[in-house]
């Protein structure tokens, strides 16, 4: 059935538009729409859709892996000299393993947002955009050409301003949601430039110019290296920004300001993951690109690193939880980039449940303390919200790294990659990526296990007076999520616990290229090694944890004196490393001045405008001295009659 | 002879013409100009035309410049405007430069054509009999049209002096 | 006798010193009588036309012209009347409405 893959697309495209319709007529009419409604249109979309894929999951299932292949064509979008793109839906494992997941925990988090919004007077719109932004991921990860990939990468970038500044009103919200927008700009400059080096040295080389993902590949050994790090190298840009890597990751904590549900789906599990699919995707590109690659990987490294070090100084739940995103996606840019792709998917999938479980937990726990979000004023709450706090568990205990949950297994594959993987380009960076994470994983477990302890051990807190458990529209998807927070790790057991590794296998058929490469060799170290590598993320998770229980549960001065000792150095960490008024004074601050006193003052003013009006004055000016020619003189017109007619006659005879 | 006449008749017409442009006095303008059409009736009657000759006395010498004598004395011009509407220098001037101009390409292709003469014999042309056969078989429509044409003018004329605008 | 050249160059001086005085001139009646001088000039062409080809047609021309400038000079005249009776002067120059 193939239409069953545009189906996937149109279900949560029908529930924008019907409540975008019904929000902008019930604003007209100065009526209000039932939340009831809203959220079921809402709801029924990602819910059909992921219907829809475990559906062709199952088919894909019954086939043999080569012929795990469904390609819809839609439309032919450009037709315009040697450039031709078709608008093509390609279910692949990796696009239907993406499906699953955007489209499953999307699902989950949409009934969990019925509640959360439900007092809010801008549910409508809220679902709409929340919807809209369903449609655009979702092509994002079917699209079968890179221009495809791009309308999506842009439309989950709308969305996420759209909803990031939802309580426009508050113009410090409304200035997230713009700094999301303007950074993820920047990045995207960068994509398109990369888009465009590929498209016109395909076209260079004759046979028609393509952006069509499948064509690119095929054709990837006709490029020159320096074409094929360099495209490599500007796509990776757009994904820093979209990924929330070092340099373009300041967005993300102030995205925040959004709707928690919001974080969780777009700051967590789908959107900023889109960096890390796309290279998944261009993963025959990047093998071809070991200096490119060797970049992923250490700007991967250093942003898991440096992220993870912020988190622990902060103090409102919802940051530390934006700042170990953009860690973890640091860690997918590892996997990507040492050419496991594999790994890094699997670590995407893997974050996906604990990291939506941990924000929609968070949002629970907001709920409960009506709005506070310092966590120096929670504590004591799991005894007044149990299942809010096992799942909060869980979940951080598997982004700690604890076997057997499921970010164990992730991110010990991808260490293991890194540590035993080898770069054409640099020879010493996949050890020093492996060094960065593995100092990563330790900070992890600490912050992870502090923002546990502060808000739910110990006693109580300023704001914790009534608080209570929440209804089940809350606590049924944190269930669902901690239970795949917990057990998604099974899919990938690798090899040397004696597991088949079935994600894996799964995504094999996409990156066989991967294997061919020269860039890297495919990990054969021994299994020894691995299961040293693993004794030794256990080791850290615990020693994590344990330092986290002896600062904030047993000896609950330790961390103040610490601080006291170190001021400058924790000021510093607190303050994010004072990045954002680093920006601000390099870049923000003279663009504004340029553009005041130069663009403003003197291009627009003096010269547009001078051009404009200089055009006036010459059309005036020219009338001015043809009126001349009007003079209502009959003698002047007969005169010029008569020399007409001298020169007519001369020239004719 | 015919000769003869042809020169005196076409100096008399030019001369007359000269003078009519050039006169500060409108009534001077106007006798001169009855001068030049009575010269060009004479050279009518040279080409044979007698029925043109007759003609052109009568309407265009008779009967229009009549017409137009009459009209300079209604307005009774004074002598201080007929100063003013003299000759205008410079348009003078440039529209003898254009005139030139026009002349002389037109004189080239008359020399180039040469001399063509006429037929010694002119055979009955400009007879009232041929005239007449012709204007009432091949050119009735025209010679009806004008008729019209007269009458409109005749209205036209009446309601334009009548009017006060 | 002349020949028929001749006749055609009478015809164009005295066309060309009826356009100097239609384009020359102030007062509005010298200016008509430099339009009748014009007709006439042409009157004196087809007549020659006529004569060299021996074709009654060329007076016919003449003739119906004589009529129609006798109509025209009439309405042109009732008109010099009007305009006098409105502007009192009979100056082309002052006679510029259509200026812009």
């Amino acid at each position: 059935m193939e239409g069953a893959l545009l189906w996937i697309l149109i279900f949560p495209l029908i529930g924008f538009a019907v409540n975008g319709l019904a929000a902008a007529a019930a604003a007209r009419l100065r009526r209000e729409l039932p939340l009831r409604f809203t959220a079921f249109v809402a709801c029924a979309g990602p819910t059909l859709s992921f219907l829809l894929a475990l559906d062709l999951f199952r088919r894909f299932l019954g086939e043999e892996p080569e012929h795990r292949l469904l390609v819809q064509e839609v439309f032919r979008w450009i037709g315009s000299g040697d450039l031709s793109v078709h608008l093509r839906l390609l279910a692949d494992p990796l696009s239907l393993a993406m499906v699953l997941v955007v489209a499953g925990v999307g699902g989950v988090i949409h009934f969990y947002s019925a509640g959360y919004m439900a007092h809010d007077k801008g549910h409508a719109r809220y679902f709409a955009f929340l919807n809209l932004f369903l449609f655009f991921m979702l092509l994002l990860v079917l699209g079968d050409s890179l221009l495809t990939l791009f309308v999506g990468w842009e439309g989950v970038g709308l969305c996420s301003y759209l909803l990031i500044g939802f309580w426009f009103e508050d113009t410090e919200k409304a200035r997230a949601g713009k700094k999301a927008f303007i950074v993820n700009r920047i990045g995207d400059f960068g994509f398109l430039l990369g888009m465009l080096l590929l498209a016109s040295s395909l076209a260079r080389l004759g046979g028609g110019a393509t952006l069509a993902i499948g064509e690119i590949a095929a054709r990837v050994h006709e490029l020159p290296r320096g074409v094929i790090e360099g495209a490599a190298l500007l796509l990776f840009i757009g994904a820093t920004g979209k990924s929330a890597q070092i340099p373009l990751y300041i967005w993300l904590p102030d995205a925040m300001a959004g709707p928690t549900p919001v974080s969780a789906l777009i700051h967590a599990a789908t959107m900023v993951t889109a960096g890390v699919y796309m290279i998944a995707r261009m993963s025959f590109l990047y093998e071809l690109a070991p200096a490119a690659s060797a970049v992923v990987l250490l700007v991967g490294a250093a942003t898991a690193l440096f992220a993870a070090t912020i988190a622990v100084t902060q103090t409102d739940i919802k940051k530390v939880l934006a700042y170990s995103t953009v860690s973890q996606l640091g860690y997918m840019m590892i996997g990507v980039g040492a050419g496991a792709f594999a790994a890094g998917i699997f670590h995407v999938f893997t974050h996906a449940f604990f990291k939506a479980c941990l924000f929609l937990g968070a949002g629970s726990v907001i709920h409960a303390v009506s709005g506070e979000q310092d966590i120096r004023k929670m504590g004591g709450l799991f005894r007044k919200m149990p299942r809010t706090g096992w799942t909060f568990l869980i979940a951080t205990a598997a982004i700690a790294g604890f076997p057997p949950l499921s970010g164990f297994f992730s991110k010990d594959e991808i260490l293991f990659r890194a540590f035993s993987g080898t770069s054409a380009a640099l020879s010493w960076a996949p050890k020093a990526a492996w060094v960065l994470g593995t100092l990563a994983a330790v900070l992890t477990a600490f912050y992870m296990f502090r923002l546990f302890f502060l808000v739910f051990a110990g006693g109580e807190g300023e704001k914790t007076r009534g608080a209570h458990e929440s209804p089940p529209l809350f606590t049924v998807p944190l269930v669902i999520l901690a239970a795949g927070a917990a057990l998604a790790g099974f899919l990938g057991v690798p090899a040397a616990l004696g597991g088949g590794n079935r994600f894996e296998h799964w995504l094999a058929p996409v990156f066989e290229s991967a294997h061919h490469g020269k860039g890297y060799a495919s990990a054969h170290a021994s299994h020894g090694t691995e299961l040293v590598l693993m004794a030794l993320a256990v080791a850290i998770a615990v020693f994590g944890t344990s330092a986290a229980h002896a600062f904030y549960v047993r000896n609950q001065e330790l961390p103040a004196r610490l601080a006291g000792r170190f001021p400058a150095v924790y000021r510093t960490v607190r303050d994010k490393f004072y990045v954002d008024e680093i920006y601000y004074v390099l870049v923000v601050h003279p663009i504004h001045v340029v553009s005041r006193r130069v663009l403003f003052r003197i291009v627009d003013v003096r010269i547009v405008d001078g051009l404009v009006n200089l055009a006036g004055h010459l059309a005036r000016g020219f009338s001015y001295m043809l009126r001349f020619a009007q003079s209502g003189h009959a003698q002047t017109y007969a005169f010029v009659l008569l020399a007409a007619l001298a020169v007519l006659l001369w020239k004719v005879l | 002879m015919q000769t003869i006449a042809f020169w005196v008749f076409s100096f008399l017409a030019v001369a007359g013409a000269v003078l009519t442009v050039t006169r500060k006095n409108p009534l001077s303008s106007a006798f001169s100009l009855v001068v030049s059409l009575v010269a060009v009736a004479g050279l009518f009657a040279t080409l044979s035309a007698h029925f043109l000759f007759a003609v052109q006395l009568l309407v265009y010498a008779g009967a229009v410049m009549v017409l137009v004598i009459y009209v300079i004395m209604i307005l009774n011009l004074r002598e201080r405007d007929m100063r003013v509407l003299g000759l205008s220098r410079p348009r003078a001037v440039l529209a003898s430069l254009a005139s030139l101009a026009v002349l002389l390409v037109l004189a080239r292709v008359l020399a180039t054509r040469g001399r063509i003469s006429f037929p010694a014999d002119a055979e009955g042309l400009g007879s009232l009999d041929g005239m007449a056969t012709a204007l009432f078989t091949r050119y009735l429509l025209p010679f009806e049209v004008v008729s019209v044409l007269l009458l409109a003018a005749m209205v036209g004329a009446v309601v334009l002096a009548m009017r006060k605008f | 006798m002349a020949p028929e050249t001749h006749y055609l160059m009478v015809s164009l001086v005295l066309f060309l010193v009826g356009c100097v005085g239609v384009l020359a001139r102030r007062n509005l009646l010298v200016v008509l009588m430099g339009i009748e001088l014009m007709l006439n000039a042409a009157n004196l062409a087809f007549a020659a036309f006529s004569r060299s080809r021996l074709l009654v047609d060329g007076e016919i021309v003449v003739f119906f012209v004589i009529a129609v400038a006798a109509a025209e000079a009439a309405v042109g005249l009732a008109i010099v009347v009007a305009l006098y009776r409105k502007k009192e002067t009979v100056n082309l120059d002052r006679f510029n409405v259509l200026h812009q």
